[in-house]
Order: C-alpha cells, then structure tokens, then sequence
C-alpha cells in the first residue's frame, strides 16, 4: 500500500473521528452556556415579578459560563493544535507535548467507552524527527483498538522514554498483550514496531529517532 | 407530567430541570443510563429526555431497555449532532422521530413534550 492509500484510509479516518469528537463536545460546552443564559433570563424575569433574586445566584451562573467558555476554548486550541499537526512534513517533536495533545483530543473517545486517559510525567525530554500527525494518528489507532477491548482497563497511562537511537511510547496496564493493535500501515509509514513487556502489562511502540533517516525511498 | 433527563453532561440537566420546573414540569435529572435504570425503579416517568451519546450506554439503548420496563413511558432524543440529517439513521433505527439538536430552546422542548406525549404510537 502507497502512502498516499495509507493516509487516505488511516489519515482521514483518524482526522474525521477527532473532529467529531471535538465538535460534539464543543456542541455540549455550547448546550451548557445557552442554559445558563436561558437559567438567567427566566430568573431576571421572575425578578421583575417580585421574587427575590440572590446575587450569589448570578454569581454561580457567571461562574458557569466562563468555565464552559474555558472549555471550549481549550477545545479549540487543541483542534487547532491537531489541524497543523499535518502542515510539516519533517519536525523534531516533543514527545511528551505529542502524547499530552493526544491525551487532550481523545478523552472524550475514551470516555464514551468507559475509561480515562492519563498521561505519565516523563522522566526525561523525549524528542523524534517524524511528521507530527503520523504519531497522532498512530496514537489515535492504539487507544481506539485497545480501549475497545472488553478487558480494558478504566484507566490507561500513556508515557514515553527514550532509548539509543529509538523513542518509545508506552500503554499501561494492557491485558492480552500475545494480540497487538493491528495497525501495519501506520507503523510501516513510521518505521516503528510493537513489543510488549508481560511483566509492566506494557504495549511499546518503539520509533526511531529519525524516521527520515531510515525511511526506504521507494515507498511512495 | 414526569420527566426524567439523562445526560453525562450533569451541568446541562441540572439546569434545564430547574428551568422546566418553572414551567409547571416536574423533571429529574441523572448523569448517565445506570443512574437513570437505578432511577426509574423507585419513581414513575411519564417521559425521558436522552442524550444520544452517553459513556457506556448511550441514549438509544437506554431506550430500548427504558421501554422494555416501562411499555408506556415515551422519549425524546438530544443529540449535539451538527444537522438534523446527521440524526436521521440513528433516530429512524431507535423508532422514534422525536429528538432536539444541542443547544435547545426551551420553548422548542417544552413543544416537543406535549407532542410526543400526544402521540402515543409514534414515539414506540
């Protein structure tokens, strides 16, 4: 399969589901501000037909809508942040930035399916050259298949440590590890492979440092 | 008339259940469909408002196992869908065309209760 057929189906996917994701959530922040409003109009009109209205009740309304509007404007950075994860096609990423965006973007996936996401503080500044999107999509193909699985865990921890010459990115605790994401296409663009380690309950995506230093030329 | 609106959303319900209870609506609110089938055993509903996408349970199998319970209650769908299109399949598939996109007016919904409570059939 070409790239261009691995983006296609991987890509597009993976771009479609977080937009939706992230566009029924802002949905929910917008749901949200509009009873809050709506809360307040009913209150303001009660008012003026005689029933007391307590400042600390406008107070907690207030407070509602600028937390929602924190959210979705959280929302939107992080949407914005994922929309340019496609503009380079060589970058040196920050793992750790990478894994906290990824974090950030599929929790709501995560949720729906009964668990949380949490991302481990990093021992150490893990840094690849890949093209950003590649790893967020990777990312977005591990959670969404292990996360599925009926044995999965509330709660997964994403991590990552840096080894000689290669990076790797760690899911925990993960049960049957002897069956792996099946995800070729996106780990072949990578030039990444899978290990497990029984004992930590560990899926590893290990990725070269510089996958454009070990990619094939004739892949394309 | 006895609503019961369910949504993982809480901050949304909360509010919209004291706004219809200044509407002469008595409304309860849970956060998702195991404290809405907890709910249900110990209060009668005439109607339950559901969100379509809820953790674990989402709103058009709470319906179905709502309905195998209680024959008689009736339902209106939320969805923070972006078009009516979008809900279509989903509604078609729960048997039912009563359903509201997020945000909603409360007039809209106010509405759309006594219609759905009008039509019996429809909504099974």
């Amino acid at each position: 399969m070409s790239h261009s057929d691995i983006m296609a189906e991987s890509g597009l996917r993976c771009f479609g589901a977080v937009s939706a994701s992230i566009s029924h959530e802002l949905k929910n922040a917008l749901a949200i501000i509009n009873e809050n409003a709506g809360l307040l109009e009913d209150l303001s009109r009660m008012a003026q037909n005689g029933r007391p209205l307590a400042p600390e009740r406008l107070q907690v309304l207030a407070a509602n809508v600028t937390r929602q509007v924190r959210r979705a404007d959280a929302l939107i950075k992080h949407m914005n942040q994922f929309a340019h994860s496609v503009d380079a096609l060589v970058a040196c990423c920050d793992l750790e930035d990478v894994l906290s965006l990824a974090a950030a973007l599929n929790s709501r996936m995560a949720a729906m399916k009964g668990g949380t996401l949490l991302l481990e503080p990093f021992a150490a500044p893990v840094r690849i050259t890949a093209r950003p999107f590649w790893i967020q999509n990777l990312i977005w193909r591990c959670l969404n298949e292990l996360l599925e699985r009926p044995d999965a865990e509330k709660q997964l921890h994403l991590n990552a440590r840096k080894t000689p010459g290669a990076a790797v990115i760690t899911f925990s605790p993960v049960d049957n590890l002897l069956t792996t994401p099946h995800i070729p296409g996106v780990l072949n663009l990578l030039k990444a492979v899978q290990a497990v380690d029984f004992q930590n309950r560990e899926l590893q995506i290990v990725l070269p440092e510089d996958i454009f230093a070990t990619r094939d030329t004739n892949s394309d | 008339m006895r609503v019961l609106l369910v949504d993982d959303e809480t901050e949304l319900v909360e509010t919209l259940a004291e706004r219809l209870a200044f509407r002469g609506v008595e409304a309860d609110w849970v956060g998702g469909a195991a404290d809405a089938l907890e709910r249900v055993k110990t209060k009668a509903f005439d109607l339950a408002v559901l969100d379509v996408k809820m953790p674990k349970i989402g709103g058009i199998e709470l319906k179905k196992r709502l309905q195998a319970l209680y024959p008689a209650m009736k339902f209106i769908f939320l969805t923070g869908h972006g078009s009516e299109e979008d809900f279509t399949a989903g509604a078609a598939e729960a048997g039912s065309n009563f359903y509201l996109i997020k945000p909603v007016k409360i007039e809209a919904l106010m509405k759309k209760m006594n219609e759905v409570m009008q039509h019996s059939g429809e909504s099974r």
